[in-house]
């Protein structure tokens, strides 16, 4: 058995590739169960989102899992298998762990550290339990990297600051002002970037935004987004004392506002911060008006610095979190070889059960007179016995698990307690249990994965 | 009893050193972990500071602020008292660190102070009112102690902004909106407890001196540092002034008072201590 990732992404694929390889919502639920019905397939979770799409599958051969689920996306998209094979990317058992993990915690991403990606694998993982198409090992598998992907976001500060120009101006305004509740913005000039930042400070509180233009009709189409004033760009001095966050970014060759012009402005305003952002190349405002008390200015280039700064702390928290994620791939490992004893643990209970049960039986035989409660004692104590012999084996079988030379001290376990026959039928049973599921209706499906007897998950 | 005071005094002192250099450790390189491990070490020492100052009131039959050792205990205990409380609450970054410098700094200086030394002031001139009277002025000392703090904040902020640094550390200091209103919120307190604090002074010398301190240094630098940090109020209050000036402002006050704190007492006729 073994986990294995096929996708595409945008590291892989350009759009035009990826937007062929895109799942439909509403045949989601038909796509997982034609994958969920492919030889080979155990457990399957289908994540697409526009920028990847993303098979996660436990199969019980990795060639075959390879072959099928290639050629379950030919057939679904229509597509020749050779036309798009060169841009899938293969993950197997540990390096498909991994890849998870870094999914979830947004090191895979476009922009480091998004959040996104959280919420759309785990609405990806909650339909597919809903379909029924993930057992044992994915349910522990998703809900891990869910749990991890929330802890890097909680113990490092990765998705702390804004890695975006027009972020960066709402991140600054929120370090001068607090809360941006109240506050009035100046746009002046009604460009595309300027229109970009006062939404963002407007969804982040900022009541009122007016307008400043060349031509008013482009000032009110710009302020009526917001139900803002609008104004012609000769009116500038009297509105600037109002506000409290200026953008400029108009096309003048000269300087839109000068430092003379501001001077008064801070001494009606009583010496309130102002904060001016200048995203106009060549710039709108004289540089020598951040040397004013409480006005700070900021230009482009201060503002992409920033984001710069910002990018590099989350590479620098990226590295805490590939480091949680090495130690949860070891806790995950150490799970799933855990899991592979248990058909043996469960088969040596079995068995010795059976002897007890066996022996008790023919006390029962022999011993006619006994009343029911020196039966029930006689039951008690033998099973009372059984645990107790039982228990350090268990205890030891679960420690071998994780040895490197697990295979040959299973077997040797296997042995000594004579499993074989044992282990044998329960393969057998579970094979036809696992077909009946595949041939039974969706809705029936139950956790899909079965642990075979003896087997130990992610051979390499 | 004296000698099991002094190993509490010493191992409050190493606790506090641990935990200031933890603060320093988070401050430096954004540690939460040090962060964390020195919040519980400041917490231990407030125990072990309200352990101390408690066992020195059943030792002694007053309020212990009336040596110059116990008064600057009392102001180290009120400073790690109120970080303890605004971090549970606010959860400011580098607040706490910044305010228990100082309180640290008291601390220490007072190992150089005779904790025994008798009460100067003799038991028929000792009252109720003396006590209030100390203790208010120490609670507006620890309430404008903070003011300053946010204030110094604020002044580095106020840099960091305007040299565009950003950095870890401009990242983690709150807004210079929340600094300022911080700032003006303990001088609200710290004023008007300073005002009733020499007015119960005033009146206690009044009946128990007579006239003549009105011409004492002390009392005469006090009035002026009340009078510093209402200008502070008023313009920020009545004319609605803001900024790095006025912050400014509030600095130079309070070093105006530690400097009547610390020197005035020696030229002081009555506020002696040592």
């Amino acid at each position: 058995m073994h986990i294995l990732t096929i996708g595409i992404n945008h590291k892989t694929a350009p759009v035009e590739i990826r937007e062929r390889f895109a799942f439909q919502e509403e045949r989601m639920a038909e796509a997982l169960q034609t994958l969920y019905q492919t030889k080979s397939i155990l457990e399957c979770i289908i994540v697409s989102t526009c920028n990847r799409m993303e098979i996660h599958a436990v199969v019980d051969q990795l060639h075959t899992g390879r072959h099928f689920i290639k050629g379950f996306l030919a057939n679904w998209f229509g597509i020749e298998r050779e036309q798009f094979e060169d841009y899938l990317y293969v993950h197997e058992n540990d390096d498909a762990v991994r890849h998870l993990f870094r999914v979830v915690c947004g090191l895979d991403s476009m922009v480091l550290g998004e959040t996104q990606i959280l919420g759309q694998v785990r609405d990806a993982f909650l339909f597919a339990q809903e379909q029924g198409t993930t057992g044992t090992i994915f349910n522990m598998f998703f809900k891990q990297a869910i749990t991890l992907a929330k802890r890097a976001r909680t113990e490092t500060r990765i998705g702390d600051n804004a890695v975006s120009v027009s972020y960066a101006a709402v991140e600054l305004a929120r370090k001068i002002f607090g809360s941006l509740k109240g506050k009035k913005v100046l746009l002046v000039g009604a460009g595309k970037m300027s229109e970009l930042t006062a939404t963002h400070l407007h969804a982040d509180g900022v009541e009122q935004v007016t307008v400043v233009n060349r031509t008013y009709e482009r000032a009110r189409q710009l302020a009526d987004k917001f139900s803002g004033e609008a104004y012609g760009i000769e009116h500038l001095t009297d509105v600037v004392q109002e506000a409290d966050i200026i953008i400029s970014s108009t096309g003048s060759k000269e300087y839109v506002i000068r430092r003379d012009q501001l001077e008064p402005v801070m001494k009606a305003r009583r010496n309130r911060p102002l904060f001016v952002i200048d995203i106009a190349v060549p710039r709108d405002l004289d540089p020598s008006i951040n040397e004013l008390e409480n006005v700070y200015l900021y230009d482009i280039d201060d503002l992409e610095g920033i984001v710069d700064a910002n990018l590099q702390e989350r590479a620098q928290e990226a590295q805490k979190i590939e480091f949680m994620i090495g130690e949860e791939i070891v806790a995950f490992q150490s799970w799933l070889k855990t899991l592979g004893v248990i058909p043996l643990i469960t088969s040596l209970r079995e068995k010795v059960l059976d002897v007890q049960g066996e022996a008790v039986r023919k006390i029962e035989n022999k011993l006619p007179e006994l009343t029911e409660q020196e039966k029930r004692i006689i039951r008690k104590y033998t099973k009372s016995m059984i645990n107790q012999l039982l228990h350090d084996p268990i205890v030891a079988v679960k420690e071998l698990a994780n040895e490197s030379d697990r295979e040959e001290k299973l077997a040797l376990f296997v042995r000594i307690f004579a499993l074989e026959q044992l282990l044998l039928e329960k393969e057998e049973e579970l094979q036809k249990q696992q077909e009946q599921i595949k041939e039974s209706s969706p809705e029936h499906h139950q956790a899909a994965t079965v642990i075979h007897p003896f087997e130990i998950p992610l051979r390499s | 009893m004296l000698i099991s005071q002094g190993w509490l005094y010493h191992i409050i002192i190493y606790l506090y050193t641990l935990s200031i250099l933890f603060y320093f450790a988070d401050f430096l390189n954004s540690n939460r972990q040090a962060n964390r491990v020195a919040f519980w070490l400041l917490a231990v020492v407030w125990g072990l500071q309200s352990v101390f100052f408690i066992h020195r009131m059943t030792i002694h039959p007053y309020f212990p602020v009336m040596t110059l050792f116990e008064s600057l205990f009392f102001y180290s205990w009120i400073l790690v008292t109120l970080s303890l409380i605004i971090n549970y609450f606010f959860k400011i970054d580098f607040f706490v660190f910044f305010t228990n410098i100082i309180g640290f700094t008291l601390l220490s200086l007072n190992l150089f102070v005779d904790p025994d030394a008798p009460v100067q002031v003799t038991e028929m001139l000792t009252s109720n009112l003396l006590v209030i009277h100390i203790t208010m002025a120490f609670l507006s000392y620890g309430a404008f102690s903070l003011s300053f703090i946010f204030s110094v904040m604020y002044l580095i902020q106020d840099k960091l902004l305007k040299e565009k640094k950003w950095n870890h550390k401009l990242r983690r200091l709150p807004s210079l909106e929340q600094l300022d209103r911080y700032a003006y919120r303990f001088n609200i307190i710290g004023v008007p407890v300073l005002l009733l604090s020499l007015i119960l002074g005033l009146i206690w010398a009044w009946l128990k001196i007579g006239g003549w301190f009105l011409v004492d240094i002390k009392v005469l630098m006090s009035v002026l540092v009340l009078m510093m940090f209402s200008v502070y109020l008023y313009q920020r209050v009545v004319t609605g002034k803001r900024g790095r000036g006025l912050v400014l402002w509030n600095v130079g006050a309070f070093l105006f008072m530690i400097v009547n704190f610390l020197l005035s007492d020696s030229v002081s006729s009555f506020h002696r201590w040592f």
